[in-house]
């Protein structure tokens, strides 16, 4: 039995060791990552989106707003911190954490959709949050209350990293070949080169008809919060709810109602609201890949359509560069 | 809490430290924490059905006693159908109640008869096919006098939730565990080592092999309809694979915990896959169910329809594997698929080849050319049997059929995720190799521990813990627990 017990801690010793140091290369590899997700999140972290205007929002600000057609048309400098996937309550931690390395925007023009105030049950691209959640206790409660990691993942070193192998594996190429690595996304922009495709269809079927999405009220009441805190800070806020297209607005019973209460807010705070719903755009699906995101085409005309109303409405008058 | 969990992780620590630090010296206290720890682990999971799996034990274990004891063969009779109807009637009760109501309601109105009807609300304790199986042979062994009926009731109770093998089996007898748990277990260094090496072995391929085909079978069966026939074909035999890797995989599991606490438990697969024929196949697929119902239900009924020459055989086997089919669930599904089984022997009857015993491929490099063709052929056989073990219903595994022969089997197989599907592949290949060179041993690694020096056998297992860590595909749960 004692030879056992030795040869079993003659065993396992090694490979705590070898945890420990794969942790430590693992994560220090994904925190040079330039790929999706983990490129904004590392220039968020390392301080480098210093940027007069940020856009703020979930997928629909990450596929929409070309910062370049923003920085030509406005002469202000343009980050895209859309978030693929996630609802406000992550939204705001990124917002948090980048206020905590960097330099507060002047202006945020947040996407606001059906999707901004819920709040999904899982931890959509969890693998986002490997480099950062053991050692910033800030993601770590944000993500506890998300079905994806485990109680004992922010603080026992490389469990986090169980059947994480593709990450794993990009990490792996990253540490080395650092300067070999692509970025899909500009400035956070992604624009698809993509055509309508059957997600729709898809999500007809399988719900069956029109449904209702519902508001996480915590997450309405943090919304609530953010803006005071905005408007405390100087910085100013715009609401865009880009094009949709319209049979995926006529599928969710209660959109005027969702749609409603940032047209609420807006008038609470004095926010300009540009709403994007009922534009030709949303009518034709050839600026679409699915009802909710557009492709290049019309991210592109999208954003050229906003910089011109927001100048002819003068919205971004007496900031500090115009 | 599965084997492969933190919970079961710690559970196992603490107890094995208590078996063989605090209690080794006394059997009884061993055996007393064998009981509380499998009633531990059992109500874990659900602590409702704890009671059932006491009073089962209680009735089966008074009722051994009393068989050898009974004066007349017609007591003796007596007490031993009392057995069999508790067993038999607790899985009717709790696994076939709504569907045997079901179905006969169905096969009425085929004749434009329509009853009213109500189902019941019925849990399945987890375990039941498996434990149930166990006391029943118990019973029939004491009444056959094969084995002395325990008089000790932490050993009869320990070994019906036995925890190594109580959720999933393999199914003890009592032939082969009762001496065990009787007899003082002595700490061997290597057979916890080769314990330790066969959980690795099961953790591989269940957690690597098995769920991560999952991820690919469950989008085929999901979408059969929709995909096109080259993905069918390569999602059943990723199914194929799955089962086994599962099945076997948690089987080395428990195997490998009893051996760390002493015990030797019955193997439950011998690479099924490089079988000769399905008579093998079925030698050595779930090994503890199938010689179960060889020795308790095949072979008496070989023995009643001797007369009948082949067609008797036929008949016996067709009703061992109707038994086999419907233990699995009820689903008419599973009856079809123990049909289909039991049909596939009717060429080995008719051609006399059933009991012959084929050249064993154990030590054997390379096979030869009709070997090889006969492995592909069974698991050719095992792929068309599966699509109805997976299917829903019977229709959609018609559909699956169906939908196999077309033009798209021509195509290039379509899933999310390709990379992960080769990834997938190449794992399926390396576990197929190491099990065709370890063939010759209890289980495929078993040899690493003799055969190789001591840096690259840690090198091996070192290299397997990272594989399995990193390429786990976790949350699923082993797919026998539902049985």
């Amino acid at each position: 039995m004692k030879k056992f017990l030795i040869t079993v801690l003659i065993f396992i010793l090694p490979l705590l060791i070898l945890g420990y140091l794969a942790d430590i290369f693992l994560t220090n590899a994904l925190k040079k990552s330039k790929a999706d997700e983990f490129g904004v999140w590392n220039d968020i972290y390392n301080g480098k989106i210093n940027e007069d205007l940020l856009i703020y929002g979930g997928s629909r600000a990450w596929v929409h707003f070309d910062p370049k057609i923003l920085l030509d048309s406005l002469n202000l400098s343009v980050y895209n911190i859309g978030l693929n996937g996630h609802n406000f309550w992550l939204q705001k931690l990124r917002h948090e954490i980048l206020l905590r390395y960097n330099e507060a925007p002047e202006v945020i023009i947040y996407a606001v959709d059906l999707m901004t105030l819920g709040k999904r049950p899982d931890l959509y691209n969890s693998d986002q949050f490997l480099p950062y959640m053991t050692s910033d206790t800030l993601v770590a409660k944000a993500i506890s209350s998300y079905e994806g990691y485990g109680k004992y993942d922010a603080k026992v070193p490389l469990i986090r990293y169980l059947g994480k192998w593709k990450t794993s594996i990009s990490a792996v190429k990253i540490a080395m070949a650092p300067d070999r690595q692509k970025s899909d996304r500009i400035k956070g922009y992604q624009g698809k080169n993509l055509e309508w495709n059957s997600d729709f269809d898809n999500a007809v079927e399988e719900m069956g008809g029109r449904f209702t999405m519902e508001l996480d009220s915590l997450s309405v009441v943090m919304f609530d919060e953010f803006l005071a805190e905005c408007q405390k800070k100087n910085i100013k806020i715009i609401f865009v709810a880009p094009p949709e297209y319209i049979d995926g607005q006529l599928f969710v019973e209660n959109r005027p109602e969702i749609m409603g209460v940032f047209a609420s807010f807006g008038q609470k705070y004095n926010i300009p609201y540009y709403d994007y719903s009922n534009d030709s755009m949303s009518f034709n699906k050839y600026y679409f890949y699915n009802s909710t995101h557009m492709n290049i085409r019309g991210a592109e005309l999208f954003s050229k359509k906003l910089v011109m109303d927001m100048k002819n409405d003068k919205v971004l008058e007496g900031l500090a560069k115009n | 809490m599965v084997f492969n969990s933190l919970p079961f992780t710690v559970f196992f620590l603490v107890f094995f430290v208590l078996y063989w630090l605090v209690f080794q010296r006394n059997l009884k206290a061993q055996n007393l924490l064998i009981l509380t720890g499998s009633y531990f682990f059992y109500a874990w999971w659900d602590w409702r059905f704890l009671s059932l799996l006491i009073g089962v034990s209680v009735l089966n274990y008074l009722l051994g006693i009393y068989i050898p004891k009974a004066g007349s063969d017609a007591k003796r009779r007596l007490l031993l159908y009392i057995g069999l109807i508790q067993g038999i009637g607790g899985l009717v009760f709790f696994k076939y109640f709504n569907f045997f109501i079901t179905s006969f309601v169905d096969a009425f109105q085929t004749i434009n008869i329509n009853l009213d009807y109500h189902t019941l609300k019925i849990i399945l304790p987890l375990g039941i096919s498996f434990y149930t199986f166990r006391t029943m042979s118990y019973l029939l062994d004491v009444n056959k006098g094969k084995i002395e009926p325990t008089t000790d009731w932490i050993v009869f109770f320990s070994y019906v939730s036995f925890f190594p093998s109580l959720i999933s089996g393999p199914i003890d007898r009592g032939t082969l565990l009762i001496p065990q748990l009787e007899k003082r277990r002595e700490f061997k260094y290597d057979q916890a080592v080769d314990g330790f090496r066969q959980i690795l072995w099961g953790l591989f391929k269940k957690i690597v092999v098995a769920d991560n085909c999952a991820i690919y079978t469950n989008q085929v069966f999901d979408n059969f309809d929709t995909m096109p026939a080259s993905s069918l074909v390569l999602g059943l035999f990723l199914y194929t694979i799955q089962i086994y890797a599962d099945f076997s995989g948690y089987s080395d599991m428990a195997i490998g915990f009893a051996r760390l606490i002493g015990f030797n438990i019955t193997k439950n697969f011998d690479f099924p896959f490089f079988s000769q024929n399905i008579a093998e196949f079925w030698q050595r697929w779930h090994i503890s169910l199938t010689s179960w119902m060889t020795e308790y239900v095949f072979t008496p009924l070989s023995i009643h329809f001797r007369d009948y020459g082949n067609r008797g055989l036929i008949i016996a086997i067709m009703i061992n594997f109707f038994i086999i089919g419907i233990w699995h669930g009820a689903n008419w599904t599973f009856v079809l698929f123990g049909l289909l089984h039991g049909s596939y022997y009717i060429p080995l009857i008719l051609q006399g080849k059933i009991f012959k015993k084929k050249k064993s491929l154990k030590g054997k490099l390379i096979p030869s050319f009709v070997e090889f063709r006969n492995m592909v052929g069974v698991f050719l056989l095992a792929m068309i049997g599966f699509v109805i073990f997976r299917s829903d219903n019977i229709s959609n595994a018609f559909e699956f059929y169906k939908n196999i022969f077309s033009l798209s089997l021509f195509s290039m197989p379509q899933f999310e995720g390709r990379m992960g599907v080769l990834i997938t592949m190449i794992f399926i290949v390396v576990m197929m190799v190491i099990e065709w060179f370890g063939k010759s041993h209890e289980y495929a690694i078993a040899g690493i521990g003799t055969s190789l020096s001591k840096t690259v056998r840690w090198s091996f297992y070192y290299l397997m813990i990272i594989i399995v860590f990193f390429f786990s595909a976790t949350g699923k749960e082993f797919i026998y627990f539902q049985f």
